[in-house]
């Protein structure tokens, strides 16, 4: 799976979008410190890591910028694959029965598609994933004064690097209050401090204060209002629209709708064509989020066994990793800032899986039965989803391409300064590097391809 | 892939990539069946754009070389057929253009 995604992750260019301003800044800094404390001060993030990451990629691929910045992108998704796989901790056929379905939910939501379609130029969403995944790794493992350091580790950077960084100490906290240890008692105070340090650094010291609604355009209902509107609509108040972001965020993992705050089958039914990808998408996670009810009844009601104590922390943990995320989704709502929620619905879905492979064992032979045909059938709908995400980044492709085809000439002329001379060397660079990339025009796929798979 | 069959398939990305690399934005080029039309066509890529109703492959390539004049603009104005290339079109019409479309035929099949 690493490699089939790694393929079309490399046929993708260094982006245009959110990524060239960042490129142009750390080519004039001197050094990954520099870029890191001219992050500290910006207004509504704290972000210094971020910044501090490009640089230093930067600096590595000595001119060889798709290859640098996209290969971390495939070795950040090839670490999350496999944390994600070794958190399982498949023991048993069953387990690796459910582990497959459980690889096609985390590859499959769409929140993971965020998380691969975007390159930034890192894909700090990603990172942050990593990070949390790694998290629950330390926390199921056996302990220790390293794995706890490793965690005061993790955490920092987490939270230097974006704001969803700070999931990272609800997942550790959270394992260790279900009873996993492999972060000690003490781990888990450090990293709590760090926490307090951390708010009080930003809201205390540094008043970095945070997003407001000129940020960023947002999904109100059935359509997406920009800054303006939202000024206008919430500027005075912006309770009910936070409120309304978490809620909307709430549901869209485990429903697949609202998606990015906008509620797509209401909206595509009155404009008359719903798409068929939207009804494989609510299809599917609506039946496994109703699948996993069935398991968090099953695994709560019985009596104790070790497996189950594991998966009860495993649903727990979910559960609790999708509240804390909503939260922090509070300002807009994004596929990419819910990928950590994702990602853990995914270990939900291992959970329910393992349920319903045992009750066939468990139970009479037709509940048994029953369960397990709607686990293909619904297992089934996963796998064209996480097929669709190849399709999905060949348009990506083509879509960066034509960005850099599209770029204004003004960045690409030398004249200016010698600063800006050498800015526009580098996206002449950049442009030469996406135009020569050999990318599959979308154009020429059949039709049915965007209508089950697109966006 | 040649010029005409990138602007026919919308690949903006390569319509750049060929101009930029000196290939003639004149000249025909054979287009595939397929890609366009049921049969193969003679089209230059700006035929090709128009043909493919494409607004951002025929705005590029309207902005590649000399100002159109009367004769050459009423040529593309009559073979356009779609809803968002005329629109380009009309950004770029000569002052004294009245468009006569009656003896003009367009490079491809009509029954295409």
């Amino acid at each position: 799976m690493s490699l089939s995604f790694g393929y079309d992750l490399m046929r993708i260019s260094v982006q245009v979008s959110d990524t060239l301003v960042d490129l142009i800044y750390v080519q004039q800094s001197p050094s990954a410190w520099e870029s890191f404390m001219s992050e500290v001060t910006t207004s509504a993030y704290l972000r210094p890591l971020r910044l501090a990451q490009v640089k230093m990629l930067f600096d590595l691929a000595q001119g060889h910028y798709w290859l640098v910045y996209r290969g971390s992108h495939v070795l950040l998704l090839a670490a999350a694959l496999f944390l994600f796989v070794r958190a399982l901790d498949i023991r048993t056929w069953r387990d690796g029965a459910a582990g497959a379905f459980a690889l096609t939910v985390f590859t499959g939501i769409h929140t993971f598609r965020g998380v691969v379609r975007e390159g930034f130029p890192v894909n700090h969403f990603l990172v942050i994933v990593v990070y949390s995944l790694l998290a629950l790794n330390l926390a199921r493992s056996k302990g220790g004064r390293w794995v706890d350091l490793t965690a005061v580790v993790v955490f920092v950077a987490a939270s230097l690097t974006l704001e969803s960084g700070l999931l990272v100490w609800v997942v550790m906290a959270t394992a260790w209050a279900c009873g996993m240890r492999g972060i000690s008692s003490r781990g888990v105070i450090a990293v709590t401090g760090c926490l307090a340090a951390y708010c009080c650094m930003r809201f205390l010291f540094l008043s970095t204060g945070m997003p407001g609604l000129e940020e960023r355009t947002s999904g109100l209902w059935l359509r997406v209002l920009e800054p303006d509107e939202l000024i206008a609509r919430f500027g005075a108040n912006p309770t009910w629209f936070y409120a309304y972001n978490v809620a909307t965020s709430f549901l869209s993992v485990p429903f697949a709708d609202p998606n990015d705050g906008v509620f797509q089958l209401v909206g595509s039914r009155l404009e008359g064509y719903v798409p068929p990808r939207l009804y494989v998408a609510i299809v599917s996670s609506t039946a496994t989020t109703a699948l996993i009810g069935w398991a968090v009844i099953r695994r709560f009601r019985r009596p104790t066994s070790a497996l189950h104590d594991a998966d009860r922390q495993l649903l727990v943990l979910a559960g609790v990793v999708l509240i804390a995320n909503s939260v922090v989704s509070f300002a807009y709502t994004r596929h990419e800032i819910l990928s950590v929620a994702g990602a853990f619905y995914a270990f939900a879905a291992f959970v329910t899986a393992r349920c319903a492979i045992e009750s066939w064992h468990a139970s009479t032979r037709l509940t048994g039965a029953a369960v397990l045909m709607v686990l293909a059938i619904v297992a089934t709908t996963w796998t064209f989803r996480t097929a669709g995400v190849h399709h999905m980044l060949r348009v990506q492709a083509f879509k960066v391409r034509v960005d850099w085809a599209r770029l204004s000439p003004d960045l690409t002329r030398d004249t200016g300064s010698r600063e800006e001379r050498v800015a526009a060397a580098l996206v002449r660079h950049l442009r030469r590097d996406a135009l020569e990339a050999p990318v599959t025009n979308p154009y020429l796929l059949p039709r049915w391809a965007d209508r089950w798979w697109g966006e | 892939m040649n010029l005409a069959e990138a602007a026919a398939t919308r690949d903006e990305g390569e319509v750049a990539r060929l101009v930029e690399g000196g290939e003639d934005f004149n000249k025909r080029y054979p287009v595939r069946p397929g890609l366009l039309f049921h049969r193969p066509a003679e089209l230059t890529p700006l035929e090709a754009a128009i043909a493919a109703d494409d607004p951002m492959v025929v705005q590029r390539l309207m902005q590649e070389g000399t100002p159109f004049d009367v004769e050459r603009w009423t040529y593309l104005h009559c073979i356009a057929g779609g809803d968002e290339a005329p629109q380009v079109l009309e950004r770029y019409r000569p002052p004294d253009a009245e468009p006569d479309c009656d003896s003009v035929r367009a490079p491809w099949p009509a029954d295409d």
